[in-house]
Formats: structure tokens, C-alpha cells, sequence
């Protein structure tokens, strides 16, 4: 698990693939979100991606996600079809007022990133006793 | 900047515009493919299939060869049923099945498949039967 603080970017010292990044195609990765009280959790598609291909930073309000699938084969093969290597997943989310940015916390397995965005506690619905 | 309103019921008043926001965001990824990505890579011996296939549940993982098709199978783990309400479903919950041909026949036999990362790759070895072979020329 590895956390975010705002206005700061979790990111690696270099991605573990051979193709440059800066040439592969961007794809909106799915996403699901959900919200309860507590609340948002943000579910994204990141298939090949560890932490270490995932770039995920919070600026001025919108929470920016890069992931950079790595590749599977050794060298001396010869490509014959490229969908996932070639591509970098890129998504944008503008996070309502509500959202704790420094609390923000990042989890990936088998492919899925999950983020959960807790509400400030002033935020959450809270039950008042009457005496 | 394109990006994505969170926007809870109750949380801002652009609902329905959040509406549309997701319908779009869910007719690109699926036109873009990536919930079924693959990559193939061979040499004289083998192909290595890499298929995109995001928080599947293991055990459910089939792969079956017959000739020069592979075909993959697999269902999502199981999710949890959390209180509150989802605001968008784009991944995928049904079952992943994808095939692909390969230029050679497999030897299934051999046919090993790892799944790691949200990624399952097959390494399928070229069948010893198609592999090409230098035929010597008998003296006359």
C-alpha cells in the first residue's frame, strides 16, 4: 500500500518496459466507483501494471492516474500482435471538495488499482442524540 | 483536461450530465478493446500469448489448445457487496473467454500458462511435427 499527499507524484525511477512511453497509444482504462459514507472507491483496469508502472497524482482538485503496462516476453521474439504493450492507460477524476486528498490511499492486485478517497470527517453524516 | 466528475446524488446537481460523462467513457473503452487486450510474440520454438485479463479469480482460469488455437477461459473473483451505491460499472463482471490463432500448431502437451499482475500469459512450443526440417539429398 503506498500513499498519496497532495500535489506529489508516486511514480519510479524507470518504467520496466523497452518500448518509450511517450510513443504508446492512450486508452481510458474502465473504471467503477463506488460511494458509501465513508467514502469514494475508485476501481481501475491496470492488467500488467505493478506499482511500479503507476503513476497517480493529485493537482488542484483532479486526481491523475498513468499506468504503464510492462512486458511479458524476453527479447529475440519477434512481435506479432501488440494490444496491450504499446498502450499506457490514462484517466482523469475532478475530486469533490469532500475528499481528503492526504488520506488517499492506493492499492493494486492481479491487475486492479484500487483507490479509496475517505470523506473528511466534518463531511460524513453523523447521528445526533437527543436527550 | 478531460476528466471525470464525481458527482454523488446529493454531493452536485449534474447528474444527468454525469450520465453522459460515463455512457462515453464506456463506449471508448470497450471501441478501444482494452478489456481484452493481447499481446503474441513467437520465435522458432514457442509464441507467447499475453492476454489483458484484470482481477480474475485463478482457479477458474482454463486454457485449452487445439491445433493452432488457443483459447482462454475465466470468470472475475468474487466482489464484495459493500453498503452504499456504485456511481459507475464499466469493468467487466462476466466471464473472459478469448481465442487466438497462432501461425503454427501447438504441442499442448507442453503448453505452460503463468498468471501474474492481472496479465495471463501462455507459452505455447511450436508442435515438432511443423517445425521445419533440411532434407538431405540422397547420393545418386
Amino acid at each position: 500500500m503506498f500513499g498519496l499527499s497532495k500535489r506529489t507524484t508516486d511514480t519510479q525511477s524507470s518504467p520496466a518496459t523497452t518500448a518509450d512511453a511517450t510513443q504508446r497509444r492512450e486508452v481510458q482504462p474502465p473504471v467503477d466507483i463506488h460511494h458509501d459514507e465513508d467514502g469514494l472507491t475508485i476501481l481501475v483496469d491496470v492488467p500488467g501494471c505493478t506499482r511500479e508502472d503507476l503513476i497517480i497524482s493529485v493537482d488542484d482538485g483532479v486526481l491523475s492516474l498513468r499506468a504503464t503496462p510492462r512486458a511479458v516476453a524476453p527479447g529475440g521474439y519477434q512481435t506479432l500482435h501488440q494490444g496491450l504493450v504499446g498502450t499506457v492507460a490514462v484517466r482523469s477524476f475532478a475530486l469533490p471538495d469532500v475528499v481528503e486528498v492526504d488520506r488517499i490511499k492506493a492499492t493494486v492486485k492481479e491487475g486492479v488499482l484500487r483507490l479509496s478517497l475517505p470523506k473528511r470527517s466534518e463531511a460524513k453524516p453523523r447521528r445526533i442524540d437527543v436527550n | 483536461m478531460l476528466f471525470d466528475i464525481l458527482s454523488p446524488r446529493g454531493w452536485a446537481p449534474f447528474t444527468d450530465m454525469d450520465r453522459l460523462l460515463a455512457e462515453f467513457g464506456n463506449t471508448l473503452a470497450q471501441s478501444q478493446g482494452i478489456h481484452s487486450a493481447v499481446d503474441v510474440v513467437a520465435n522458432d520454438d514457442e509464441a507467447i500469448v499475453a492476454f489483458a485479463a484484470p482481477g480474475l479469480n485463478r482457479d477458474s482460469i482454463e486454457v485449452t489448445v487445439l491445433g493452432d488455437t488457443l483459447t482462454v477461459r475465466g470468470t472475475p473473483a468474487p466482489e464484495e457487496q459493500p453498503a452504499g451505491e456504485w456511481l459507475r460499472r464499466e469493468r467487466r463482471r462476466e466471464g473472459f473467454q478469448r481465442s487466438v490463432r497462432l501461425p503454427f500448431a501447438v504441442d499442448e502437451q507442453r503448453t505452460r500458462a503463468s498468471y501474474r499482475d492481472g496479465l495471463l500469459a501462455v507459452h505455447a512450443p511450436r508442435a515438432e511435427a511443423t517445425k521445419p526440417r533440411r532434407i538431405d539429398i540422397a547420393a545418386a
